[in-house]
């Protein structure tokens, strides 16, 4: 997690965000001033999808691919979670509060029915809610520092897992929250998350190849 | 003056305040929100000195050897204005409202009794008025885009001369309001302006060799 430093310049804000590209930073509301209401507004426009983030608007970065392979693991993921009643999953524009101030959207996340209140999905935009698992995608302008933060604070928020999936390497990479290190997976290397989603196995290979799908010969 | 075109981003906005480096943008207020009453304080504060543009807090590139040579440029300005008794001449630290909302604060600038309100010197902290001639000393974080978008203001004002001092190359640029082409001149050359301050010369030989002054050989 980014420590709290003084913020005196613009520079130390972007730094703080992991130094991300100015362009993903949204002007008005002022940045360092966007409350939750800011952030639904925008999300509602349909002009983007936001996080808000030392009370900075922040944009997703959004792309074709990456939304393909975030919607191909949800709906695997989705498919076994419901088939088990284990809980359900969220999109990449699923707002949740991590903590006071801090509205995260990843690009898919799994949360299980022992988190939520009544067992039920919550009907807040913005419920209070740390998954079980968070899947960012990640685009050409994510940068490692934002990531790192970012998995810091699904940790600290009481994520147990967060995968970075990375097109460009067709990889995964796993963040336990109960190990030192990340694990990298590809190809035909077995995923199972025995913790979250028991029973539930996929192979990086099976969902990366939908990339390289092509229609019918007319 | 720059163009109003759509401000989404922090990109629009830094494209707007022409690349200035980030660290030169105060965090807070909010770029953006700050007002002419935030920069009277923070300038005050002696922490920084700064300019209000578009409601940002834009600090001013400052370095050594660009005060050296503004001091050099006061001083000659002083030694030909006050004997003459035609005006006052203004240090980095003296901000002037060009318009509403937009405040600068040029490195030097020599306004005639005709321009002061009252033939006097004002007693406002911010003066709203437009030199005849402005001095800037470039520095390292100085852009050219900044500098443009500086220079259509000061002309918009009513400044009639600005000069450029280029201390890394030794050369000025001298620029006449409604004269598109800028004077360029190298350091066997003298600056001086026939209309503003007629007899008035700045050889530039002088002026830069004031960096190559070193103490007596013992």
């Amino acid at each position: 997690m980014a420590t709290a430093t003084d913020v005196l310049s613009m520079q130390d804000v972007l730094d703080r965000l992991g130094g991300v590209p100015l362009s993903r930073l949204r002007a008005r509301p002022a940045p360092g001033e966007a409350t939750e209401a800011d952030l639904i507004a925008v999300n509602d426009s349909g002009t983007a999808i936001c996080e808000l983030v030392d009370g900075v608007l922040v944009e997703k970065p959004m792309g074709n691919r990456e939304s393909l392979l975030a919607m191909s693991l949800g709906a695997m993921i989705r498919a076994f979670a419901r088939a088990h009643k284990l809980g359900f999953v969220t999109g990449e524009a699923g707002t949740m509060r991590l903590m006071p101030g801090l509205v995260r959207a990843p690009d898919v996340a799994f949360i299980s029915w022992e988190r939520v209140p009544g067992r039920r999905v919550p009907t807040e935009p913005i419920p209070d809610l740390s998954p079980d698992l968070a899947i960012e995608v990640l685009s050409a302008s994510d940068t490692r520092a934002e990531m790192e933060r970012k998995i810091g604070e699904y940790f600290a928020s009481g994520t147990t897992f967060v995968w970075l999936v990375e097109p460009k390497t067709r990889t995964i990479t796993i963040h336990d929250r109960d190990e030192p290190e990340a694990r990298a997976f590809s190809g035909s290397d077995a995923i199972v998350l025995n913790k979250v989603l028991p029973g539930f196995r996929i192979t990086p290979a099976e969902f990366f190849d939908e990339l390289d799908e092509q229609g019918p010969p007319n | 003056m720059a163009v109003a075109t759509e401000v989404n981003t922090m990109q629009d906005v830094l494209d707007r305040l022409g690349g200035v480096p980030l660290r030169r943008l105060r965090a807070r207020p909010e770029p953006g929100r700050a007002t002419e009453a935030d920069l009277i304080a923070i300038n005050a504060s002696g922490e920084t000195l700064c300019e209000l543009v578009d409601g940002v807090l834009v600090e001013k590139g400052v370095g050594f050897a660009e005060s050296i040579l503004a001091g050099a440029i006061i001083a000659l300005l002083r030694e030909f204005v006050i004997p003459r008794n035609l005006g006052v001449v203004a240090s980095p630290d003296g901000m002037i409202r060009l318009f509403p909302g937009l405040i600068r604060a040029p490195d030097v600038a020599f306004i005639s009794w005709a321009r002061l309100p009252g033939g006097g010197v004002p007693r406002d902290p911010v003066p709203m008025l437009a030199p005849e001639l402005v001095v800037e000393v470039l520095s390292e974080s100085n852009t050219k885009r900044e500098m443009e978008r500086k220079r259509q203001e000061y002309f918009s004002a009513g400044v009639d001369v600005v000069w450029e001092i280029d201390p890394e190359t030794r050369t000025a640029q001298a620029y006449r309001r409604g004269v598109a082409p800028a004077l360029q001149l190298d350091e066997s050359a003298v600056l001086e302006s026939a209309d503003v301050l007629p007899g008035f010369q700045l050889p530039l030989s002088r002026l830069f060799g004031e960096l190559d002054r070193k103490r007596d050989s013992r």
